[in-house]
């Protein structure tokens, strides 16, 4: 069954005019922020794999866990696998959110795994991830995508996985790996990237941003001593998106947009 | 003298009462033996002599604790007196078990259920020190003891080379600090020499049982090659396993 989020969200004939003719708009996964959908054309292509990039404190957990919540609601089982926080103390930040519905963790719809335990079950201890365990590592994610029915799927954080993968080689073929199995098995995800205040690049080793589908960008921004969320949609493939910055805020309701107005700025990403 | 006057170190006179009387109060013994040597025999004695004196613990590291124990009664010793731990039934649990659970779930893979349920269920190899796990038994008596582990065979195994020398250190100086008297065993010829060099370094003591084909029958032969700063100490007896353990007798000069 086709979920409402498939549907186009604003060419009702599934194509927009361009100039090299009529362009299909690619089934949307609506991240359930309005905000952020109106600028993706009715949310984040469906299948595409994308990077959620910010310093500590800009709302990259929050925007990944609203998006899988909304999924959720929307009868998209949805699965978030966190890596640096235990799944219960999100889950506890989380009911802090009115949009947060803890029977939807109940029925299955939205689940919560742990990367430390699935390396403690797969072994994978040492620093430093083998070809072989890299390998093992994508087929569990994919398994665990895949048996759940999973549309939607957050990785919090990609950093943190990467420490592990040292090689430039093994991040990109990790990436591609990934991004093959989850776009097959129709499954959206958001990789959670951490990096400091005034980034050369989006991630940590430089090489996953040009494997991703997708960048949106948050930074924190000081106006008149106030301190700013600001998100930006860096690349969106598939998309015609504008590249505005917005000034994004964590409300109990959830995450409002609004334009990012210019004076008074003090700080960028 | 009479060992009753001695630390009683094997309940074998000979042995104990002038080692007995050379030692200081605390101190660590190695007795290294090759498979069939009886060495374990003696570690079990060594335990039993303790008995009635001070506290005593017995870690086993490849024996089931049941055959420990059936060891001492079979000898006549009472294994009640004695605290048996088996350390390596503890790391089977905790450790190589879990090495099973991982190739399964390597092979098979992983299902939502063995990640989402209850983590403490879970058996972990990663919170499981073995080190720690006997040093905190040390670390919890506050008075003389004795102390086998029998053997460091294992330690070799699965701690890096400096890991065993550290637990050596450890229960050496837990002896001298508060009086213990502890025997370390050796069966295996294939450790580290350099390692294993530093664990006789470490000893106050060092024994070698050896066991030689004379016929259609074993010898036994004692070797008491280190005694610390009591050279003249050092000996070398047969040995003669009886119905209530080894004991030992000076050696016939061999006929012509």
């Amino acid at each position: 069954m086709e979920s409402p989020s498939d549907a186009p969200a604003s060419a009702p004939s599934g194509t927009t005019p361009g100039l090299m003719g009529p362009a299909t708009i690619l089934p949307r996964c609506a991240t359930g922020i309005e905000g952020l959908d109106n600028i993706l054309e009715g949310g984040i292509p469906r299948g595409n794999m994308v990077l959620v990039a910010g310093s500590v404190g800009t709302g990259k957990t929050t925007l990944s866990l609203e998006f899988l919540v909304r999924g959720a609601e929307r009868g998209e089982r949805s699965l978030f696998i966190s890596v640096t926080e235990a799944s219960s103390k999100l889950i506890q930040n989380l009911s802090t959110f009115e949009f947060f519905r803890r029977d939807l963790i109940e029925q299955g719809s939205l689940v919560f795994v742990d990367l430390p335990v699935i390396y403690d079950r797969l072994g994978l201890g040492e620093e430093e991830l083998t070809g072989e365990e890299i390998d093992i590592l994508i087929r569990t994610i994919r398994d665990l995508v895949r048996s759940l029915g999973a549309q939607r799927l957050v990785l919090d954080s990609l950093t943190s996985v990467c420490y592990r993968i040292r090689k430039d080689e093994q991040i990109r073929d990790f990436m591609l790996r990934l991004g093959q199995e989850l776009n097959e098995l129709g499954c959206t995800s958001l990789l959670v990237s951490e990096i400091g205040p005034n980034p050369a690049r989006y991630s940590l080793h430089g090489v996953e941003e040009a494997i991703v589908d997708g960048v949106i960008l948050l930074w924190n921004t000081r106006r008149f001593g106030d301190i700013l969320r600001v998100v930006q949609i860096v690349k969106m493939r598939g998309t015609s998106h504008s590249r505005a910055q917005y000034v994004l805020e964590l409300t109990p309701i959830g995450i409002l947009m609004a334009p990012h107005l210019k004076g008074g700025r003090e700080g960028g990403p | 003298m009479t060992v009753s006057d001695a630390q009683r170190i094997f309940d074998i006179p000979e042995i104990d009462i002038p080692l007995g009387t050379a030692l200081p109060p605390g101190w660590l013994a190695l007795l290294s033996g090759h498979s069939g040597s009886g060495a374990p025999v003696l570690a079990k004695q060594f335990a039993h002599a303790g008995v009635g004196q001070v506290p005593v613990l017995f870690y086993t590291t490849y024996e089931r604790t049941d055959d420990v124990t059936k060891a001492f009664s079979d000898l006549g010793w009472d294994p009640a007196s004695v605290t048996v731990v088996n350390l390596a039934d503890e790391y089977y649990e905790r450790v190589l078990v879990h090495g099973l659970d991982v190739a399964r779930a390597r092979e098979v893979g992983l299902s939502l259920a063995d990640v989402t349920s209850n983590p403490g269920r879970s058996r972990t190899g990663s919170s499981f020190s073995l080190t720690n796990r006997m040093l905190s038994d040390l670390a919890g008596i506050d008075s003389p003891f004795r102390l086998v582990v029998d053997s460091v065979d294992f330690f070799f195994e699965v701690l890096e080379p400096h890991d065993v020398t550290t637990v050596a250190r450890q229960i050496r100086h837990r002896c001298q600090t508060i009086g213990g008297q502890a025997l370390l065993t050796a069966h295996s010829i294939a450790h580290d020499r350099a390692v294993f060099g530093l664990l006789q370094d470490l000893a106050d003591v060092v024994f070698e049982l050896r066991a030689e084909p004379r016929h259609d029958r074993y010898d036994h032969t004692l070797y008491l090659e280190k005694v610390a700063n009591r050279p003249s100490l050092t000996h070398i007896w047969r040995a003669v396993m009886g119905e209530g353990g080894w004991y030992v007798e000076e050696r016939r000069p061999t006929p012509s």
